[in-house]
């Protein structure tokens, strides 16, 4: 008997009863549907969490003026400075190096006609817009002179000029005072609200010329050992990040004069940290599909039970076909056919089942986790995955009655009332 | 006429419990090709033991038996149903056939665990017009009457041009006159075809179709005789034949 002809027994065998196929197929279609719509959310998660790390720019990594180490008895204080960023930035020191941008941070009272509110205020060399790129919208970025010449004039993020003064294109030209001290508004970003930053929102932040900040507002917060509160360094490419971090550490190594002494500052490499979330990730990824993947196997013990009752039923069938000719494997064949039919007709509705669930996934992760322009997205891998484990069960669990189908006696078969 | 089926003093056994049941204690028979003989005997007697065994449905506990030449008790599982599917056509009393398909299909199921070559289609159709009822090729048998049915469950028997049909109380579920055409259809085969047929069944009124009734009775042969004033069935089937052929054909 040749394979169509099995599958088109099988096919009208489960039409003969379709409520009786559907209610059977349930298990195996929440099961495929569940691992399908799981594993889509995860990857959404993942996706999303990757572009996070790719809005950081590619190639950036961070030093900071943390001690990284868990050792009590370290006797050093972290330390990090403007110097350090022009040692690194000296032609020739660090080749793997492209770009050193630097900042310090804090928060100072904002006022302007009026208006009294906190805002972060970074100080940021006019590198930083570079190494990590903003939307400008209105006005403009301030000048490596500006920053020279302490200048008092400030880039603010969108909800920052909203806030204070109504909308982004009114805010240009403006005054506010930082601290007390008066800045010029000479242009807004418009950066997304929410786009991942090491450091504060740049759309709820304020932007002012490095040596503005640490000259007139940041004076009391820095000394000699640490001016900075955050390095980003731009590696020359991608595939140089590795080569760059061990420029930058041996000379930061050297600036601070450690012989022996564990470093006395972070390096924080975005890539290596999603690497690890990565991996988490996907670890959780595969517990959760493992968990869908029981309802599976839940399903496969429905097979198994029908198949037996399907068995039970068409015994004078079994009998008949046998008397007709048909050998042990072409019954076994016949049933196990059916069972892997059912599972796939399962997995089919369960794939369809998996993509309503994938939109619901969507959803959640953007509004229960605040993943904005997250997508939990089916891929082509995961469905052959439901399907394949949907198909082992159908055949796992169909096999036992396909066996004792094969094994009735056809005279016994044939006498079954 | 050569031997088709030969059987030396067969007997089985079955077990039941504790209980050992002599269904067959012994028998001999040989029937020749072309034959139509009918197996009488009261339940019980061991006659349908002795239908499955002759049938390849079952195996012999002890004695020989040789279809067409060959000994069945040596086949193993796989043979025995090639054997069934290319030898041996099963009419049963309750038609046996399947409820969800259309007549063509249940007629082309042989075909399926192994064919004489050809298109199935054609061959099961072919079939199905030898019993008159290429006309309802595509009712199923809740749509057909009980007569039909039979007449479906004998095309589809017929369908790998069997050497023996085998009729298990064919018309044990059938009202006279509808089981006169069933029997008509029997003899016609046997006759035109040299079919051989062997029936089984308890009623004498049945058996008298037969040219040839042997006895069971204690799971042993009980008698052995020629049917004397042999019953022949009308015409049931356009292309049967007349009846002085038919008449001719018990003559002979």
């Amino acid at each position: 008997m040749n394979l169509i002809e099995s599958f088109r027994i099988a096919l009208q065998a489960l039409l003969s009863n379709k409520l009786r196929a559907l209610l059977t197929m349930l298990g195996i279609i929440i099961g495929v549907g569940a691992v399908i719509g799981m594993l889509a959310m995860g990857n959404g998660f993942q996706g999303f969490l990757n572009s996070q790390f790719a809005q950081l720019g590619a190639g950036n990594f961070y030093v900071a003026p943390f001690i990284d180490s868990n050792r009590i008895d370290v006797l050093t204080s972290a330390r990090l400075t403007a110097s350090d960023a022009r040692a690194i930035m000296q032609p020739g020191r660090a080749p793997a190096v492209s770009q050193v941008a630097i900042e310090f941070s804090g928060n100072a009272q904002v006022s302007a006609g009026g208006q009294r509110r906190t805002y972060s205020v970074r100080a940021v060399n006019p590198e930083w817009f570079e190494v990590t790129p903003q939307d400008l919208g209105p006005g403009r970025l301030f000048t490596s002179d500006e920053n020279q010449d302490r200048a008092r004039v400030a880039v603010l993020g969108s909800i920052v000029a909203e806030r204070m003064f109504g909308d982004i294109n009114s805010a240009v030209g403006q005054r506010l005072d930082l601290n007390g001290v008066g800045f010029d508004v000479i242009g807004v970003l418009t950066t997304p609200e929410g786009t991942f930053s090491i450091g504060a929102d740049p759309a709820e932040a304020i932007f002012i010329p490095y040596h503005t900040g640490v000259a007139r507002l940041y004076r009391n917060q820095v000394n000699d050992r640490i001016d900075v509160s955050i390095i980003t360094i731009k590696a020359r490419s991608v595939n140089e990040v590795d080569e760059a971090i061990r420029q930058v550490t041996a000379i930061l190594r050297e600036q601070h004069r450690l012989t022996y002494q564990d470093n006395d500052f972070s390096i924080i490499n975005p890539e290596q940290i999603a690497a690890q979330l990565n991996s988490v990730i996907g670890a959780f990824n595969s517990f959760l599909g493992l968990v869908a993947g029981i309802s599976l196997v839940v399903g496969g013990i429905g097979i198994m039970n029908i198949m037996l009752v399907s068995v039970t039923e068409r015994t004078r069938e079994i009998g008949l076909r046998r008397a007709v000719g048909a050998k042990q494997r072409d019954i076994l064949w016949q049933f196990l056919i059916e069972a892997l039919v059912l599972c796939l007709i399962g997995a089919a509705i369960g794939t369809v089942l998996g993509y309503g669930l994938s939109f619901i996934g969507t959803f959640v992760l953007v509004s229960l986790f605040n993943a904005e322009g997250a997508e939990a997205t089916v891929n082509m891998s995961n469905i052959m995955l439901a399907s394949s484990i949907a198909a082992i069960i159908g055949i796992i669990f169909g096999f036992f009655p396909a066996l004792q189908a094969s094994r009735l006696n056809p005279i016994e078969a044939l006498r079954t009332e | 006429m050569t031997d088709l089926i030969v059987v030396k003093n067969l007997t089985k056994v079955y077990r039941m419990g504790d209980v050992e049941v002599h269904a067959l204690r012994g028998v001999s028979l040989t029937i020749r090709e072309g034959e139509m003989v009918a197996i009488m005997g009261p339940s019980g007697s061991g006659k349908s033991t002795l239908m499955n065994i002759i049938g390849c449905l079952d195996q012999p506990s002890d004695g020989e038996y040789y279809l067409d030449g060959v000994s069945v008790a040596d086949l193993n599982d796989n043979q025995l149903a090639e054997i069934r599917n290319q030898k041996i056509g099963f009419v049963f009393q309750q038609y046996m056939l399947l409820q969800r398909t259309t007549a063509l299909r249940n007629v082309e199921l042989p075909m399926l665990y192994g064919g004489k070559g050809g298109s199935r289609h054609e061959r099961a159709m072919a079939a199905l017009a030898a019993v008159g009822m290429d006309e309802r090729m595509h009712h199923k048998p809740n749509e057909l009457s009980g007569g039909q049915q039979q007449r479906v469950a004998i095309a589809r028997a017929l369908v790998n041009e069997p050497r023996i049909i085998m009729a298990d109380e064919p018309t044990g579920a059938l009202d006279t006159r509808t089981g006169e055409e069933i029997m008509g259809i029997f003899q016609k085969l046997n006759r035109d075809q040299g079919i051989t047929v062997i029936l089984v069944t308890h009623e004498h009124d049945v058996a008298q179709h037969a040219a040839r009734i042997i006895s069971v009775r204690d799971g042993v042969i009980a008698g052995d005789e020629p049917v004397q004033g042999r019953i022949l069935a009308g015409t049931p089937v356009a292309a049967i034949g007349t009846e002085a052929e038919a008449m001719d054909e018990v003559a002979s």
